[in-house]
């Protein structure tokens, strides 16, 4: 069955420069705040992350937001952590989703309950991100289920991981994006970049491994609203963000237009990486800067493919 | 070994309520050497709740029995009358002799004196960390003896996540990523090459998951009726 | 005749085989420990067996040196602090560079070395150098407890104290490059010297000390200076630690002088045996077979090593030439397999207060302020222990039947002969006191104090306060 390719595919496809930005649903049944924030982005970006109950807090779930955003006529890249939901519901889901129109699909492991509003919940991690990247393109490309059965119409979801350039061990983490291409991994976006010159070394040992040949790699920023914003992204474990643009945050004046102009420097910068085929906006909370920033870095209007 | 740690004895004391002769079991193995169970921390556990019960003016008898092990009949049957000389048993044990004490007495009532949490080994004196999750299907020739399943907090066969910083898992600084673990040995035994292998997705059926497990030696166990 | 077993791969072997030879002490050479098949024995008889058989020695000195790590630089490293040698060619007069001290870099320097590294700085700025001494910590007291950083000071010594430091070394110009922020200012300096004190454990060091069953404290592994570096003695007697870099002079002048207090001991130790310290009415503690849950515990924790394995029974047994009754043993045991005759809980002796009284000052403290105590000091039923740590949970909560208050007065931190008893002490109590809280005993009180003779004022006043606190 010949579908037509996501937006978010074609443009990348089209070698144009892709932008995304992000949604986090919200912690209630209301859908309104999706539309609304839908609204916000559409026509700034190519396609939208929907996050999956991210940092193990409970919200509404990135299918449904997905659904909702997508009716406003944003494109959508649902995300699919690994740890709420065993092999059946994670292929159920990936077919209810098709169904419903979604078309890509960002695959991860997802942060550790602890960290959430449910720290007493059961840890599922039935398959690890890699493990269901391969089932998903196994069931994509030859219409068999993780069990050995046949799908007579599978999905065919444009498919992508994360990857994390500046968490331990380095070696490790290079191995793992390529085990996640070779899994069938076509886009990857990567953790929130601050600090350029750790990236540009991590970029240029995924170039020795011709990796960003084989998958579309999209650079991650975060759009920080206030200095306490920057400290606390600082203490993440897995982040890694120099001491110099806290310090910019304390020195400014006012802080929302530091944070979207340093947003739009590391835009800009990142534009010139080799290998970087597009930008990942995260603005969680803060959605309504995202076409600001992407206005100031020049990136309107978005070309059409 | 198996490692347990003992209630918290605001909960001993609550659960002991309305008991006037109580007998604590300890166990003489696994949990004496994880320092939880063993006759030590019953006397202790037994000086405690003497105390308790002087101040709130009760009069209670607790005795301590010292069992070499609770999960086999014999090593409880050379202590039972002293066992059974009370109104409840608090067993140290872990979790497997209480319910074998619980089921080897019908009419008496068991209380569990410990919260049994892992396989595992003392890397120093005195403490002790998980290495085993029992999943039935040992991989460890493949992860250099380092097991992903029960020293990855996420369980993951492809790792590590994105927040191994330091060495450590981003949960708990005082938690070894194993993924770090693996990665490190695996170099030093020049078998790298391994970790591009894509692990595939694991059969849980032999872990818990597929029900409770047994083991018959068939060549040993004369019961047919398992056939 | 007594002889000695000298043990490690130190340049200074041959010097120290000589001067205990003109002191009428044998002595051998062993550079290797992996050479040592097996070694066993107490002071005054210590059996060592090699391929080339067995032989006895009255005591074994080690002589391998810590390993000094320095910051790396092609082709040449820069001085070491604690080989005295090295830093002599500071001293050159033609050389009139600055001299960087660099401390704290890799990992905290430990005390005694700074203090060195300050007598340096001072000895060099007295010779008219120019001194930059840089640390992540101003020290105001080093060692002896003197200022000797004033005396450093007042010579010219410039110091920084700094929160981050890097160094490279520029091989083309054979010079160091260090750049230190000390949180407001940067500061870049440059010289061909740089003298640092990066300390790395030796393995061969630690495999020495598990051969010889030679404890490292919880503090610092082998590198606690109280044990293995600073004083020459190891809490197993006739086991000694030569390190003559830690003093100053000539080569023969040091490891004479630092051989002097061992060859002291050795005498003490005599020919015809050893004279073993125990504390008057303490006794032996004994393992039962039985009971022995074979889990190591006791071996683990015992300072002097006085516990081993009897194969024949699966269980330990005390090597009692060894054994000096500290009972830690006896309080660590889970399986409560370790006792001793004429040991056992004292009876309660009706008062509301009972103390534990250590051997090691806490009890003569205790003799010396009891009359001063008046009524008080009647509610109180002393025991006397040997150590702080042979005091176990179980014993404490079993008198908090008939005590109010329980306190375990021990010795101050570095002055426990049985290594790390007041820690023990402290944490065992320090358990008891959370269950008393949790078992609703809140009423009920257990106490650590630290004392010693002559600390028996604040003895006094702690009782006082702690006796008051249980009215």
């Amino acid at each position: 069955m010949e579908t037509e390719k996501s937006n978010l595919q074609k443009m990348l496809e089209a070698g144009e420069f892709a932008i995304t930005a992000e949604i986090g649903p919200p912690m209630s049944a209301d859908g309104e705040t999706v539309r609304e924030k839908a609204r916000e982005l559409k026509g700034n970006v190519d396609a939208v992350n929907v996050t999956d109950n991210q940092t193990s807090i409970v919200r509404m779930s990135s299918i449904g937001a997905s659904c909702l955003a997508q009716s406003e006529g944003v494109e959508c890249v649902m995300q699919m952590v690994m740890r709420d939901r065993n092999r059946i519901a994670l292929q159920s889901d990936l077919l209810g989703a098709w169904a419903m129109g979604l078309k890509n699909l960002l695959v991860l492991s997802g942060d550790h309950q602890s960290f959430g509003n449910h720290p007493g919940s059961k840890n599922v991690y039935d398959v690890d991100s890699i493990q269901f990247l391969q089932a998903v393109t196994n069931l994509q490309e030859n219409g068999v289920f993780i069990g050995g059965s046949k799908c007579k119409a599978p999905p065919h979801f444009f498919l992508g991981s994360t990857t994390n350039p500046f968490a331990d061990p380095e070696p490790l983490q290079l191995i793992r994006l390529e085990k996640k291409i070779n899994a069938g991994a076509k886009f990857i976006q990567t953790q929130c970049v601050y600090d350029l010159e750790r990236f540009e070394r991590f970029m240029e040992k995924v170039r020795e491994r011709g990796l960003h040949e084989r998958a579309y790699i999209m650079a991650g920023i975060f759009v920080n609203k206030s200095l306490k914003s920057i400290q606390m992204t600082q203490q993440v474990a897995g982040m890694s963000v120099p001491d110099s643009y806290v310090k910019r945050f304390e020195e400014a004046e006012d802080k929302q237009a530091e944070g979207v102009e340093i947003a739009v420097e590391l835009v800009k910068k990142l534009r010139t990486v080799k290998g970087i085929k597009g930008i990942h906006i995260m603005a969680v909370g803060w959605e309504e800067i995202v076409s600001t920033v992407i206005r100031q870095a020049g990136f309107l209007p978005r070309p059409v493919v | 070994m198996i490692v347990a740690e003992q209630k918290p004895i605001d909960e001993l004391i609550r659960s002991l309520e309305g008991f006037k002769k109580i007998v604590i079991a300890s166990c003489g193995t696994c949990v004496t050497v994880c320092m939880s169970g063993g006759e030590k921390e019953a006397l202790a556990v037994q000086g405690l709740l003497e105390a308790n019960a002087k101040e709130k003016g009760q009069d209670i008898s607790v005795s301590v029995v010292d069992l070499k092990r609770q999960c086999d009949d014999e090593f409880i049957d050379d202590l039972e009358a002293e066992l059974l000389d009370g109104d409840v048993v608090l067993s140290m044990a872990c979790g497997v002799g209480v319910q074998f004490l619980a089921g080897k007495y019908a009419d008496k009532v068991v209380l569990p004196g410990l919260n049994t949490t892992f396989y595992g080994a003392a890397k120093e004196l005195g403490y002790w960390t998980e290495l085993c999750a029992g999943c039935g299907n040992c991989l460890l020739e493949r992860t250099g003896g380092i097991c992903p399943i029960a020293r990855c907090s996420k369980s993951i066969f492809n790792g590590p996540c994105g927040g191994s910083q330091n060495a450590k898992c981003e949960i708990d600084s005082e938690i070894d990523c194993a993924w770090q673990l693996i990665y490190d040995k695996l170099t030093a035994m020049g078998r790298l090459d391994t970790l591009l292998e894509i692990h595939e997705i694991r059969d849980w059926s032999t872990s818990r998951d597929g029900g409770p497990r047994h083991l018959r030696k068939d060549d040993v166990n004369l019961d047919d009726a398992g056939k | 005749m007594m002889n000695a077993l000298i043990l490690g791969n130190n340049k200074i072997n041959a010097e120290a085989a000589r001067v205990l030879a003109e002191s009428g002490v044998g002595a051998e050479v062993l550079t290797d420990v992996s050479e040592i098949l097996k070694f066993s024995g107490e002071p005054g008889g210590y059996t060592v067996v090699t391929q080339d058989g067995t032989a006895r020695f009255t005591s074994v000195i080690v002589t391998e040196p810590p390993r000094y790590a320095a910051v790396e630089a092609d082709g040449g490293t820069s001085v070491c602090l604690a080989d005295e040698a090295e830093t002599e060619r500071l001293f050159d007069p033609k050389r009139r560079d600055k001299i960087l001290i660099l401390l704290d870099f890799a990992e905290e320097t430990p005390e005694y070395l700074a203090a060195k590294a300050v007598r340096l700085a001072a000895r060099l700025a007295k010779d008219k150098k120019d001194v930059v001494f840089l640390s992540k910590t101003v020290k105001s007291g080093y060692g002896d407890g003197e200022l000797c950083d004033r005396e450093a000071r007042n010579a010219g010594v410039q110091f920084v104290k700094y929160e981050k430091a890097s160094v490279r070394y520029d091989a083309g110009e054979d010079i160091f490059c260090v750049e230190a922020n000390d949180g407001v200012f940067e500061i870049s300096l440059r010289s061909p010297f740089l003298v640092t004190a990066g300390f790395e454990e030796s393995g061969q060091l630690k495999r020495i000390a598990k051969k010889l069953r030679v404890r490292g404290s919880t503090k610092d592994g082998i590198n606690d200076d109280r044990f293995f570096l600073y004083s020459a003695f190891t809490l197993r007697r006739g086991i000694y630690y030569l390190n003559p870099a830690l003093t100053a002079g000539d080569e023969k002048q040091r490891v004479k002088e630092a051989l002097q207090p061992l060859m002291e001991d050795m005498a003490s130790i005599g020919a015809d045996g050893y004279v073993r310290e125990i504390i008057r009415g303490m006794e032996i503690p004994e393992v039962d077979p039985n009971k022995c849950a074979f889990c190591y515990s006791c071996y683990r924790a015992c300072p002097h090593g006085a516990l081993e394995p009897d194969g024949k029974a699966s269980a330990m047994k005390v090597i009692e030439p060894l054994c000096q009754a500290c009972a830690i043993c006896e309080a660590i045991c889970p399986a409560q397999a370790i006792s001793r005759t004429g040991g056992g809980p004292a009876p309660a002796g009706g008062g509301k207060c009972k103390i534990y009284l250590c051997e090691n000052g806490a009890a003569e403290a205790f003799d010396e302020i009891l009359p001063s105590l008046g009524d008080r000091g009647r509610l109180i039923d002393s025991v006397r222990i040997s150590c702080g740590g042979s005091v176990g949970a179980e014993l404490l909560t079993g008198d908090f039947k008939d005590y109010e208050t329980v306190i375990v007065a021990c010795c101050v931190e570095d002055a426990c002969r049985h290594m790390d008893g007041d820690k023990r002490a402290c944490k065992q109590t320090g358990r008891v006191a959370n269950l008393l809280n949790k078992a609703g005993l809140g009423g009920k009180h257990a106490h650590v104090i630290h004392t010693s003779l002559a600390m028996k004022d604040v003895m006094k006043e702690q009782l006082t306060h702690i006796l008051e606190e249980s009215n």
